[in-house]
């Protein structure tokens, strides 16, 4: 009897913006709700691979690279400190390189990843700094083997603030407007979001 | 450690200055970053502010004071409020002592912090910075379309501006700028009804701040804009002199050497333009050491010059040719040791001290025209009791003579202090009225 055939794979990442800032207008209370959805929405489409990065200033991972259906047990959101999207990007263009090259050596396909900014207004580092990590994040992706060195740019979710379409656009990133309401308006939107970019 | 989310935006300016201390320089960042650390506080706002105004560089050169003024004046801040960011910057950059009443608040319990340094009296909410000008180096005088006689100084610890001579000065005085050298630099003041301007040299050129009457009799002041700068290798020097005319022009004469003259006009809104060549007063090694101006008519001026070498010197200055005459040398019956001039019901008057402390008056178109006579200026009492004046200066107001309030204003400066004596003319005799002093300092 021959094994089933294994989906392709899909890994798909979520960047958290973190920061001292996001205990403000429910930011983060949106986030901790919506992010169980996240990982529902995620384990209806076969394949998708999921993590959940975090940044302040420093970035560190949430959840490592995970079929969503393994994933039980969602760790607290601590926000503190700068909004260093910066080591957030750093942060992703390694985990897109080392998992991305684990799933090859295992013999797993992989299909582009897909990528989400979830973030709480323009970060705070050095335009240079952050340009370099955006830069980074391009390489990655890359040197990435096979067709998923040529995923799509990452969505950049956050609400409305000064600058921030062209700053984002200078990130080469898509925009996705967050609405300025309640945690669960907010959620609803970083939800609708996340399905788009599995659909990509 | 990270500031706590909870923590003020005092605390967390430090923090983030030391996270990444480029933060300084971006006003906008700065305030990203604040939000962050101290996502509570919105006074990070105001320490936003004051990075987007320089008051990280005035700290940093030693100008706290002046940082607050600008804070309050050309931002619009309540003084608490300018204090508190001042004292929060100085803190973060390693420059306060935390002994003093630069020592930010401490952590506050309520969702709206406020601005007091510390209970006790500096934290009453509307106390202005206050200054200590101390003895002045150079003085002037000007007096406003209402007849409010206002004085500008430098001292050893910068340019300072008071509205109202007549009123209590402690507490008043605002600073203008901080200088370089201040003994080498002189201070000038318009008040013509168009514009109020403190004007003041400084190493790096000429510069102006415009003047306002704020509540309870202060003055506000504007941003600083350097109206001229020195040549390459120079600095602008005194002496000084400085005259509003038409509705919208700054006529500045100033020196780079104390030789030569030049003359930078401000018209509106436009830069000033390039400096003009004034005619030579000096003769060869001598030097300026005195410089005043003030109008005749509509269309004209007079400026007069002192040396190092006891000259005085009187030019007429035709503002609508923007020519000034050839400088003529004044006969004198005594040594000067410091003159100024005012225009008294239209007739330029030049004054003076007289080594031994008298007190003199010229004038000036009479001296022109051949027909010089000095006079006496009747001391009062009060100036005959103390040591002769080092310093003298005067003004009026622009309104037509005769208009109410239209009194001029004598001011010396010396050994026992400032006093200022309203001053008007009968004839050729001028009157003092009684003297105030004029509080710079302790």
């Amino acid at each position: 009897m021959s094994e089933p055939a294994r989906p392709v794979l899909r890994p798909v990442y979520v960047l958290l913006d973190t920061s001292g800032s996001t205990v403000r207008n429910g930011f983060v209370s949106a986030c901790e709700r919506v992010l169980p959805q996240l990982v529902d929405a995620a384990g209806q489409r076969p394949g998708v691979l999921l993590s959940v990065l975090t940044y302040g200033t420093q970035a560190e991972v949430l959840l490592s690279i995970s079929e969503p259906g393994d994933i039980c047990f969602i760790p607290a959101l601590l926000p503190a400190g700068l909004s260093s999207l910066a080591a957030g990007l750093q942060l992703l263009a390694g985990s897109v390189r080392q998992d991305i090259a684990q799933l090859a050596a295992d013999g797993l396909a992989c299909l582009p990843p897909g990528m989400l900014v979830i973030a709480d207004g323009l970060p705070t580092d050095p335009a240079a700094g952050l340009l370099a990590a955006r830069d980074a994040l391009d390489t990655a992706v890359a040197g990435l083997p096979g067709p998923a060195a040529k995923a799509p740019a990452p969505v950049y979710a956050s609400r409305p603030d000064e600058g921030d379409q062209l700053a984002v656009t200078g990130l080469r990133m898509a925009y996705h407007p967050l609405p300025q309401g309640t945690p669960a308006e907010l959620a609803s939107s970083v939800l609708g979001v996340f399905e788009e970019v599995l659909r990509r | 450690m990270e500031a706590q989310p909870d923590g003020g935006a005092d605390t967390a300016l430090g923090e983030a200055l030391r996270l990444d201390p480029t933060l300084a320089a971006e006003p906008t960042r700065l305030r990203r970053a604040l939000a962050d650390l101290a996502p509570h506080d919105e006074r990070g706002w105001l320490l936003a502010l004051g990075a987007a105004t320089a008051v990280p560089a005035l700290i940093g050169q030693g100008q706290a004071a002046e940082a607050r003024a600008h804070l309050t004046d050309a931002c619009g801040c309540r003084p608490d409020a300018a204090r508190w960011a001042v004292s929060a910057w100085a803190l973060a950059l390693g420059q306060g002592t935390g002994q003093d009443e630069d020592l930010p608040a401490g952590p506050r319990d309520g969702a709206s912090p406020g601005f007091g340094i510390r209970p006790g009296p500096q934290a009453a909410a509307d106390e202005p910075p206050d200054e200590e000008p101390g003895p002045p180096t150079a003085l002037r005088v000007g007096v406003w379309p209402d007849g409010t006689p206002s004085a500008a100084v430098v001292t050893m610890r910068g340019v300072f501006a008071l509205a109202d001579l007549r009123a209590q000065a402690r507490g008043q005085w605002r600073r203008a700028a901080t200088v370089q050298a201040p003994l080498s630099r002189d201070v000038s003041l318009v008040l013509d009804g168009h514009r109020a301007e403190v004007v003041w040299t400084d190493h790096d050129g000429v510069h102006a701040r415009s003047l306002r009457r704020a509540a309870a009799g202060r003055l506000s002041l504007g941003g600083p804009r350097l109206l001229a700068a020195p040549p390459e290798g120079e600095q602008a020097r005194y002496p000084l002199a400085a005259l509003g005319y038409e509705a919208d022009t700054l006529s500045v004469a100033w020196t780079a050497g104390r030789r030569a003259l030049v003359l930078t006009e401000e018209r509106g809104l436009l830069p000033a333009g390039n400096p003009v060549l004034l005619p030579a007063a000096t003769a060869a090694g001598e030097r300026l050491a005195g410089l005043d101006v003030c109008t005749e008519t509509e269309r004209t001026a007079w400026l007069a010059c002192r040396t190092d070498r006891g000259r005085v010197l009187a030019a007429r200055w035709d503002l609508s040719a923007s020519e000034v005459s050839s400088w003529r040398p004044l006969d004198l019956p005594a040594d000067l040791l410091a003159t100024a001039v005012v225009g008294l019901d239209g007739i330029p008057v030049l004054v003076a001290v007289a080594a031994g402390g008298a007190l003199l008056s010229l004038d000036l178109r009479a001296a022109d025209g051949g027909r010089a006579a000095w006079h006496s200026i009747d001391r009062p009492d009060r100036v005959r009791a103390v040591a002769p004046a080092r310093m003298i200066a005067a003004g009026a107001p622009v309104s037509p003579p005769g208009a109410p309030g239209h009194t001029g204003w004598l001011v010396l400066a010396g050994p026992a202090g400032i006093l200022a004596m309203p001053v008007t003319r009968h004839g050729d005799i001028i009157g003092c009225g009684d003297p105030v002093d004029v509080w710079t300092g302790p």
